[in-house]
């Protein structure tokens, strides 16, 4: 006899306590005890992917709104009315201004004229518009620019077009009246110094007017309101102290003093016997 | 002997038509515990409702007699079976489902007593017994007092001996079952139900006027 078979004797010898312990044994769970554990399991055995997605419907609504107040809070920002826009398509900047005023009726030729000499036709000639070409407007001269080749001036281009627009084309607006301003007295100075020169050395004279067209063009870019472009006299302008010279002074005008000073420095080093008075 | 208290019907309403389709031969109810847990845990909750009606009277009664206060039993079930259903991803079939019940009540028993240290036992569990057709005056009589001595000696017994009565008797375990769910050795667990089943016999049989 097994040891298990003698422990189930003794049980079932003691059959009378099991069938009186059954009587008495009849007990059953409550039934909102039965409901709640059910509820429980049920509760519990839901899929954990359901489980995991649940917040995602929410957020996904509270994103899209999100991105949509966003998106309109940053149309909203971009200035309606900018003072200066870059025409990336014509190359030119325009400058809007009052349609009245001494600057307003300035004739567009002077204003064309002052952006470049080599200022492609079909461009923009309407009034308020400074056209300013995309290489030429920063050219250092005429000369230099026609024996650049094409990629390089595209490169300049570009790069030009980069820093006006980092140097923020959102210039006042009584900068461009200003400029207008200097712009007319910068010309009119340079058309006389090349008068005076072009007896004596046409070349030189040509070269001299290059550098002070050019000068002109950095200060007309420069009271636009980018002062991104450090300017200086291009190698024609620096071949002879005296165009040198006229560079300078044409820088001091312009009101480019760090320029002019750095630029008189490189004259006294490069022509020290030459004496300026 | 009781082997499974509440072992599962085909015929009974409460099972839901899947379940009982699926559980509808005697052949498979060895590997039913088991299977209905892994079902459950792989999202039927039919299957656990099977499972839960063919334990939860059982269990209930244990912890009831274990407790002796209804609120408490009721409280350390509803434990229990929280347990069991937060366990379900870590249930493994390696021992019989019954004694893994089992083992999770008796150790939610002994949680319970050690946090509330003041274990009220203030509840009449004799229940009201309705007499067998054809039974005499007296049987009746002679029947319900042995009820009572054993309600009584039940509630006397050491909570040890009373634990491996209420296993053997209301979970259907066998000796190394119950020495598995309380962790003891088998020869101990042999030896309490002996003591209490001789404590519980002796009671019954006590002559009438010494109660």
């Amino acid at each position: 006899m097994t040891e298990e078979q003698h422990t189930r004797e003794t049980v079932d010898m003691d059959a009378l306590v099991t069938r009186t312990y059954r009587e008495i044994a009849d007990e059953r769970v409550p039934e909102h005890l039965d409901r709640s554990i059910l509820k429980e399991a049920a509760r519990e055995a839901r899929p954990r992917y359901s489980r995991a997605i649940a917040w995602t419907r929410p957020m996904a609504w509270a994103a899209t709104i999100m991105l949509s107040v966003a998106l309109v809070l940053e149309v909203t920002k971009v200035p309606s009315s900018s003072p200066v826009s870059f025409d990336d398509n014509t190359g030119t900047i325009e400058a809007e201004q009052p349609r009245s005023g001494p600057a307003g009726d300035l004739p567009a030729d002077a204003l064309e004229e002052s952006a470049a000499p080599a200022a492609s036709p079909g461009r923009s000639a309407k009034r308020g518009v400074l056209a300013l070409p995309k290489a030429a407007a920063f050219k250092p001269s005429a000369k230099q620019a026609a024996n650049e080749p094409a990629l390089e001036k595209r490169q300049r281009a570009d790069l030009q077009q980069d820093r006006v627009a980092e140097s923020g084309l959102a210039a006042p607006a009584a900068s461009a009246e200003e400029f207008k301003l200097k712009d007319t007295d910068m010309l009119r100075r340079a058309g006389e110094m090349a008068r005076m020169q072009e007896g004596d050395n046409k070349e030189e004279a040509l070269a001299s007017k290059a550098a002070h067209v050019a000068s002109t063009e950095i200060a007309a870019f420069n009271a636009v309101g980018s002062s991104a472009v450090a300017p200086g006299c291009d190698e024609t302008a620096s071949a002879s102290p005296e165009t040198w010279l006229e560079c300078i002074v044409a820088l001091e005008e312009a009101g480019l003093a760090d320029e002019s000073r750095r630029q008189r420095e490189l004259l006294n080093k490069a022509f020290p016997d030459f004496d300026p008075e | 002997m009781v082997a499974n208290v509440s072992d599962f019907m085909p015929g009974d309403p409460a099972l839901p038509r899947k379940a009982a389709l699926a559980y509808s031969s005697p052949m498979n109810k060895v590997a039913e515990d088991s299977a209905l847990m892994q079902r459950y845990r792989d999202g039927d909750v039919a299957a656990f409702e099977v499972l839960y009606r063919r334990h939860n009277d059982a269990l209930y009664r244990y912890l009831l007699r274990r407790c002796q206060h209804h609120a408490t039993a009721e409280d350390v079930f509803q434990e229990v079976w929280g347990k069991i259903v937060k366990a379900r991803e870590s249930y493994r079939p390696t021992a019989k489902f019954t004694t893994f019940l089992y083992r999770v009540a008796h150790n939610c028993f002994i949680d319970h007593i050690r946090r509330n240290k003041r274990h009220t036992r203030t509840v009449d569990l004799e229940p009201d017994h309705q007499p067998a057709p054809g039974e005499s005056p007296e049987t009746e009589t002679e029947r319900g007092l042995a009820r009572r001595r054993l309600a009584g000696a039940l509630q006397q017994l050491p909570e040890e001996q009373r634990d491996v009565f209420l296993l053997h008797e209301e979970a259907g375990l066998t000796l190394d079952q119950i020495a598995s769910v309380t962790g003891t050795n088998r020869e101990t667990t042999k030896s309490r139900l002996r003591y209490a089943v001789n404590k519980l016999r002796a009671a019954i049989d006590e002559p009438v006027g010494t109660s």
